[in-house]
């Protein structure tokens, strides 16, 4: 196979941008090293990868979780990701600290490469190709998580499938075949195995693509699409292999509600985010294509629309929930937990804008230039490179932002080393089957993946996926705010059999009083909180370091 | 020696596939037990999240013609993860261990069998016997 001259340059800005984007993106990988985790949710997989690789088998038990009883639920929401993590640590002969921590960079180049090809057969041009993974190297926040190096989450994964559907789904009304159904029908069912959330807005998207057909009257690709989707149902298959049932991704909805709902809401994604995240350039050029899409027809580009307004409408309905009254009608939605958690649209919400921005520079304007060059009598090739400099110092803006938020995260949720002297305590000073709490609701995560000790509340899916939510949120209240009697909250102690409360700084606490986060941020950890817990009566202080204490119960 | 015609549907129908993962497959039996990390990442790399994906493609190489080579190499990536997500369900339900041995021998002996399937499939046609129209 021989490149022409015009591919090679292609190809060539394609790897250029994968270099500045990974060097972006890498950050931590470099100044952190390989095997250093960041964040919180990588921990979680640390643990279920270590699982598979440790034993052998995809698990359908977790003791640590849901203390003190642990729970069938197992690492449920992505055991296809953490089992994929733990085959490349195996094959390669990598710990499960080095596999994950390697793999975002990984799926990052893939999910630039798949965003490259998705745009370059959805609108043929390799200008608008080149700026749509450009685009992408410029998003921070939630946005960046699925690409972001050190943190490896299951959307890294979640994301190049979601790709990998959307171009089959192109390739669909291009050359409309059962193969390609059959071939969609498998990618977009094994994306549950990526994440939940990822299945949910794959066939959210198909779906809504398909309406587009319909109001088109093309009714053969509306036919193969939906057709996708059903064949997409095999996974409900995976899922209950994986040891789950249904009916605690049910149940889930309610979690998720009560977790979205905790002021400041966190976990909701709103117009201002979007805008910090993706950029005001990248939005108001997917703005423009859009209307350009809508005013002028462009049938084949209409697919893309869907997929930008009903992901948007996720975020409207995750606000809808958690800022009106109307909350409890979305929490009655069954599996309404993406619409409320909406931050989790983030992997899939920006690559769609990226494209749109690309293909209102790439496909609208640069060919309108020839127009506009006649009547200035500039020569079209340099006015369409003015236009492209122009377009690229409005983004340089974002991509500074997006160096500085990616070196930001490499310096400050490296929080291990913070805590390492608390892990060791508690790995050589309590025993293994002991129960924790801890005020912060993330900090038990760490605590289960490192030392393996099991943590009755934190936010992980399977640990708040409980019948007994309410009651372990308001434990959690009473155990660490002086809000409760300490005869109740004893009571609580004892019914859940917590042996030991850890207390750190800085620590989001949950305050189910008011449905809130209280902040906890006092360095080195002392006063008032410290001397209230020391004079709570059956609290023993057994541990005590500048950021943490232990107090058994 | 081989006409320029019978190469090029040789190259393209076939053995392409076989050309990649008999070699790759016995570098990973040979690398997987070896301590040469960097090797066997890259090993790993391509037997999880292409080879198995592109076999798979080659064998419906026929129905997937118009596919440029940049989605076929998406596409391989894509079906790669889904077919070894799926391995590891088997492993697990056949109460099987997801280790070293068990996943080089099914990722080299699930590559290399399909990536025999069009050979095979092209010489099952040959001897099919041809239909005469009376």
């Amino acid at each position: 196979m021989t490149l022409g001259r015009g591919q090679t340059a292609t190809y060539l800005l394609l790897a250029a941008i994968l270099v500045m984007g990974g060097f972006i993106r890498g950050i931590s990988l470099i100044s952190n090293g390989p095997g250093t985790l960041l964040d919180l949710d990588p921990f979680h997989s640390l643990r279920a990868v270590e699982s598979i690789m440790n034993n052998g088998n995809i698990p359908r038990f977790d003791a640590l979780s849901s203390a003190p009883n642990g729970t069938s639920y197992a690492f449920a929401t992505s055991q296809g990701y953490y089992s994929f993590i733990g085959s490349i640590g195996l094959l390669s002969g990598l710990s499960p600290n080095e596999a994950l921590a390697i793999s975002p960079s990984i799926f990052f180049a893939l999910e630039l490469i798949s965003l490259f090809a998705l745009t370059l057969a959805i609108s043929k041009s390799t200008v608008a190709a080149l700026l749509a993974s450009f685009f992408a190297t410029t998003l921070r926040g939630w946005s960046a998580i699925s690409i972001l190096g050190a943190d490896p989450v299951a959307e890294n994964l979640g994301a190049i499938l979601f790709l990998s559907a959307m171009i089959l789904a192109v390739l669909l009304t291009q050359r409309p075949s059962y193969l390609l159904v059959g071939l969609l029908g498998f990618v977009d069912g094994i994306s549950i195995e990526a994440h939940p959330v990822t299945y949910y807005f794959v066939n959210l998207v198909l779906v809504a693509t398909a309406s587009t057909y319909v109001v088109r009257r093309e009714w053969e690709y509306a036919w193969n699409t939906l057709l996708a989707v059903l064949a997409s149902l095999y996974s409900i298959a995976l899922v209950e292999a994986s040891g789950t049932a249904l009916a605690e991704a049910g149940l889930f909805s309610q979690s998720a509600f009560w977790l979205a709902s905790l002021k400041n809401n966190i976990f909701t994604i709103n117009n201002s985010i979007l805008i910090s995240e993706i950029g005001l350039v990248t939005i108001l050029l997917s703005w423009v294509s859009i209307l350009v899409i809508l005013r002028h027809k462009l049938t084949t580009l209409y697919m893309l629309v869907a997929w930008a307004v009903v992901l948007y409408c996720v975020v409207l309905i995750g606000q809808l929930a958690v800022y009106t009254p109307y909350g409890t009608v979305v929490e009655g939605i069954p599996f309404s937990a993406p619409l409320t958690l909406s931050h989790r649209v983030m992997p899939y919400l920006p690559p769609v804008l990226c494209i749109l921005a690309a293909i209102a520079v790439g496909k609208f304007l640069l060919p309108s230039v020839a127009g506009l060059s006649r009547t200035l009598k500039i020569n079209q090739a340099t006015l369409s490179g003015v236009l492209l400099m122009v377009i690229l110092a409005a983004s340089a803006f974002q991509l500074s932002n997006a160096f500085q938020y990616s070196v930001y995260y490499a310096n400050s949720f490296n929080t291990e080393p913070t805590y390492s002297s608390l892990y060791t305590w508690i790995r050589e000073h309590t025993a293994v089957n002991s129960t924790f709490a801890a005020n912060d609701l993330g900090f038990g995560v760490y605590v289960k993946a490192i030392d393996q000790r099991s943590v009755f509340f934190t936010t992980s899916q399977e640990d708040l996926t409980v019948p007994d939510l309410t009651q372990r949120a308001i434990l959690q209240t009473c155990l660490f705010l002086p809000l409760c009697g300490s005869n109740s909250t004893e009571q609580m102690i004892r019914s859940y059999r917590i042996q030991y409360a850890i207390i750190i700084t800085p620590a989001l606490i949950v305050n189910q009083n008011s449905s809130s986060f209280v902040s906890f941020d006092y360095y080195p950890i002392a006063g008032q909180y410290l001397r209230w817990f020391q004079s709570r009566p059956g609290f023993v202080e057994v541990y005590i370091d500048s950021n943490s204490a232990v107090f058994a119960l | 020696m081989l006409s320029s015609s019978r190469l090029k549907s040789l190259t393209v129908v076939g053995i392409r596939g076989m050309i990649l993962s008999v070699p790759l497959s016995i570098l990973l039996i040979i690398f997987s037990y070896t301590q040469v990390t960097s090797i066997r990442f890259i090993l790993a790399l391509v037997f999880v999240l292409f080879l198995p994906g592109f076999d798979v493609l080659e064998v419906l190489y026929d129905r997937t013609m118009f596919l440029t080579q940049l989605q076929r190499f998406v596409l391989s990536i894509a079906l790669s993860i889904g077919i070894v997500i799926v391995n590891n369900y088997v492993l697990t339900l056949l109460n099987i261990a997801i280790n070293l041995t068990n996943l080089v021998t099914v990722l080299a002996g699930e590559t290399v069998i399909v990536s025999f399937t069009p050979m095979i499939l092209r010489q099952m046609k040959k001897l099919r016997p041809k239909r005469v129209v009376s």
